[in-house]
Parts: structure tokens; sequence; C-alpha cells
């Protein structure tokens, strides 16, 4: 089931602070990548995750994975529809890149949104221009191949020592990744819209009143009621 | 077809940094040799190293959802995997190289000693050490912890191909440990590499005698040229 594009369109308007707030509140900790950085400042990315992952190379296993177009980086970055976004298992060896610019050109054909590993991307300067918004543990001029090898695609992996499902939602900003379960998605950003605008309420009490965030926050289920109130509801 | 317990127990008597270097020798197998962990159980002999056929385990972070789609009870990935080892096998566990991650204490571990299992090798931690110790398995780890497996690890899937120390296992592998540590054998390759390392060891010792008896210094013997010629292999 793919995610519809009005809960999209939703998660774009949030923060991923406010999203990981939820999904920690529904108990599915951890979401959020460790180590995982923006190498697209400004960019909110959002979209339904596909999956690869890496594991430390071994001749015999690349005998039956370097098999040119249907090698599992590619069958990966294939299964991509527009919008979805790409999360890579590399095993977060922060020196070992993913792909660069010739490999990844790949994601911006099949119109991905995003890019995001716990390794690193190679000729970034080139890639940042594909049109996608990139996360990842590092940039390196090296290539991967001492390190990691694309060995498995779209199957349940971990990537910045969070577990990723094809299909979860991918959130992600300046602040960095967070991954929806995609069991929750519309249950957190019910959650996160009302959150968000509790907080901004919050904001306005404390300047006007000048006093410590501690009296309205964080907001109690009284706070939301109070704040429910003034909406009429 | 199953690396047979003859070759094991060829292996049990070859040091595992031999092993090492006839892996090393062949080319497109490293890394083999993992990284941060380190044996808990100590050799008696130079004839009783760890060396198995690997079982395996691959723990991912912990996720409600997916624990929720996982089976339970005894048939939990963690008991499939254990209770898929028997003599000769080792259980691998790929904890994500999070080496504070408990993967075990003495509770579900006593099902590696009631298979009779060879040994563990994980790149977590062992819980309840001291009570895991005496369970006559071969226990190569990256620590010991009081903590338990939550909220590092989850025990996803038994028997697939992982990675454990920065070294890919695929079930059916040679896993081989002492003191120095714990080298995977790529099963295709573990007849070629045991060939090529009791070889090595003899040429070894014949070298060592002769730089004793000679008293010079190792580099007149310790030599690609030396080892051709002392090596059954290329006779």
């Amino acid at each position: 089931m793919s995610i519809q594009e009005s809960v999209i369109i939703r998660y774009k308007k949030v923060a991923s602070a406010t999203v990981y707030s939820a999904v920690r509140r529904l108990g599915y900790e951890p979401c959020f990548m460790r180590g995982v950085e923006s190498f697209t400042p400004g960019l909110t990315l959002v979209g339904p995750a596909k999956t690869l992952r890496f594991v430390p190379p071994r001749k015999d296993i690349m005998e039956k994975t370097h098999i040119g177009e249907k090698s599992p980086e590619y069958i990966a970055m294939g299964s991509c529809e527009p919008g979805d976004v790409l999360v890579v298992d590399g095993l977060g060896k922060k020196y070992a890149a993913i792909g660069g610019d010739v490999k990844l050109l790949q994601l911006k054909m099949r119109k991905a949104s995003g890019l995001v590993t716990d390794a690193s991307i190679r000729d970034l300067d080139i890639v940042a221009d594909y049109g996608l918004a990139i996360f990842a543990g590092g940039r390196t001029p090296m290539g991967g191949a001492d390190e990691i090898d694309p060995f498995e695609a779209n199957v349940t992996i971990q990537c910045g020592g969070v577990a990723v499902r094809p299909g979860d939602l991918v959130m992600a900003d300046d602040d960095g990744v967070v991954i929806v379960p995609e069991c929750i998605i519309e249950e957190v950003i019910d959650w996160v819209e009302e959150h968000e605008e509790v907080e901004e309420w919050i904001k306005t009490l404390i300047e006007k009143e000048n006093v410590a965030p501690g009296k309205y926050y964080p907001p109690t289920e009284e706070t939301i009621r109070q704040y429910r109130k003034t909406l009429g509801k | 077809m199953a690396i047979s317990d003859e070759v094991l127990a060829r292996y049990r008597k070859v040091a595992v940094a031999t092993v090492y270097s006839a892996v090393r020798e062949l080319g497109g197998y490293e890394p083999c040799f993992m990284r941060g962990i380190k044996a808990y159980t100590h050799q008696e002999s130079g004839e009783d190293r760890m060396a198995g056929r690997a079982k395996t385990l691959r723990f991912i972070p912990p996720r409600a959802d997916i624990k929720r789609d996982t089976p339970v009870g005894e048939q939990s990935p963690e008991y499939v995997a254990m209770g898929s080892c028997g003599p000769g096998d080792v259980a691998v566990f790929d904890a994500m190289g999070r080496n504070e991650a408990s993967i075990g204490g003495d509770v579900k571990l006593i099902q590696l000693k009631n298979q009779d299992a060879e040994g563990l090798v994980t790149d977590g931690s062992i819980r309840d050490i001291n009570a895991v110790l005496p369970y006559g398995i071969k226990l190569f780890a990256a620590g010991n912890t009081a903590r338990v497996g939550e909220p590092d690890v989850w025990p996803y899937e038994a028997n697939g191909v992982i990675q454990c120390g920065g070294v890919t296992v695929k079930p059916g592998d040679v896993i081989v440990g002492d003191d120095d540590g714990v080298v995977v054998v790529p099963e295709r390759v573990a007849e070629e590499v045991i060939d090529w390392a009791e070889d090595h060891e003899q040429v070894e010792e014949q070298i060592k005698d002769l730089i004793e008896k000679e008293g010079v210094a190792p580099g007149k013997y310790y030599n690609p040229k030396t080892f051709s010629k002392l090596s059954n292999l290329t006779k």
C-alpha cells in the first residue's frame, strides 16, 4: 500500500522533531537515525521507503550479486516510484561510499525524492544537483568496495540504528531523519499537527505573560483541552 | 555438501592466525577477521580450538510492529537459530556491532548447551557470563554485560546472510576461533584453506628450527623463497 499524497503533503508542513515526539509517544523507539545528517540543507524529505542492504564484501557472494543491471543496488533504485526515498543500510561505515554520480543517476531518472544512508556519498557536488534530498553519514572521495557491497533489495534493514521496512514513511529535515512505521503513519500526523498548534499557542502565552516555559510546557492534557476550547471545540 | 567433521578436526589443530593468512592468500575473501571480538573461553591444548559450521542469527533495532510480526515463544528467530545447531556448529549472532547490547544470558543460551553446539560468536555482549562459561560452549564476544538486549537489539532472522564483527557470514561457513580471535572461512574454500594452512604451519616450524639452530635473524628464512622450497604443496 502506498502512502496517499494528501498525507505526504501534511508531513511536509511539520518538523521532524515533532514527528519524533509522536513516534516516541507511541512506543516505536529507536526511530531517529544516529550519525546521519542533511547534505541538502533546507530541504524537507517526506516519502515512502524502499530499502537496500549492504554487507562486508566477499568474493563468493559478489559473484552472485555483481550481475549488471540486475544487481541488488539497481533493483532497489529501480523499484523507486516518483516520490520514493531509498534508504541504504551501509553498516554505519562513515567513509565507505554507497554510490556516486553515475550509479545514483538512476534515482534521478526514477524521480525519487531522496536518499538516506548511514554510509557515505561520493561525487556529492554532482549528486546534489539531481533534485534529491540527501541524508548521509558523510561524504567521501573513496568508493565503498573495500568495506561494503550491495546485497539485498527491499528487505527489513537497519540504518543509523533504526529498523526500516519498505513502505515506512521517511521524514527528514535539517534536524535529521525519523522513521515512521507504516502502521502508525496517520495516527502520528494527526497528533503532530495538533501538537504543533498547541506549541505555537503556548509560545504566544509564554511571551505574552513573560513567564518561564515551564508554566505551560510540556503541554498537559489540561493545556490541550484549553487550546481546543479556544477553537470552540 | 556440508563441511565434514574430519575437516573441522583438522581446523582445530591449526592456529587461527595461519587460517587468516590462508584466506588472505586466496584473495577476494577479506575482511575475514572479526574486529572487536575476543575469546571468553581459552584453549587448553593445541588441538581444541573452536572450529564449526556457521548457523546465523540477525538482530535489528527493536520496533514494536516488527516485534508483533515476529514469531514468539519457541518459534522466535533466536530459538530457531540455536535449535538449528548441533555438534560441530557455531552460532554466529549479528548484533550490528552494538558491543554493549546483550544477545542473551544463561537462560536463553542454555539451548546451545542442550544442542551440544561447538560455540557462540557475537559482536554484541553476553549476559550472566559466569553462568554461561560452565556450559562447555566456546564463547567469543565483544563484551559481557548486566543489561538486557532491548532497547539495542531484537532477534529478527535465523540462518540468513549476516555480518558479524565486520565480516560477512553465510550459514555453512567454517568459523574458527582461538585466543587471537575469530576468522570466517567461506564454505567453498574451506578444504583449500586447511590444506594451505597445514602446509604453512609445517613450513614455519622448519623455518623456526633453522633460525634457532643457526642463530640468525628470521629474515634469512622467513621469506617466500624458503616457503616455496619447504612447501609440500609446491612439490
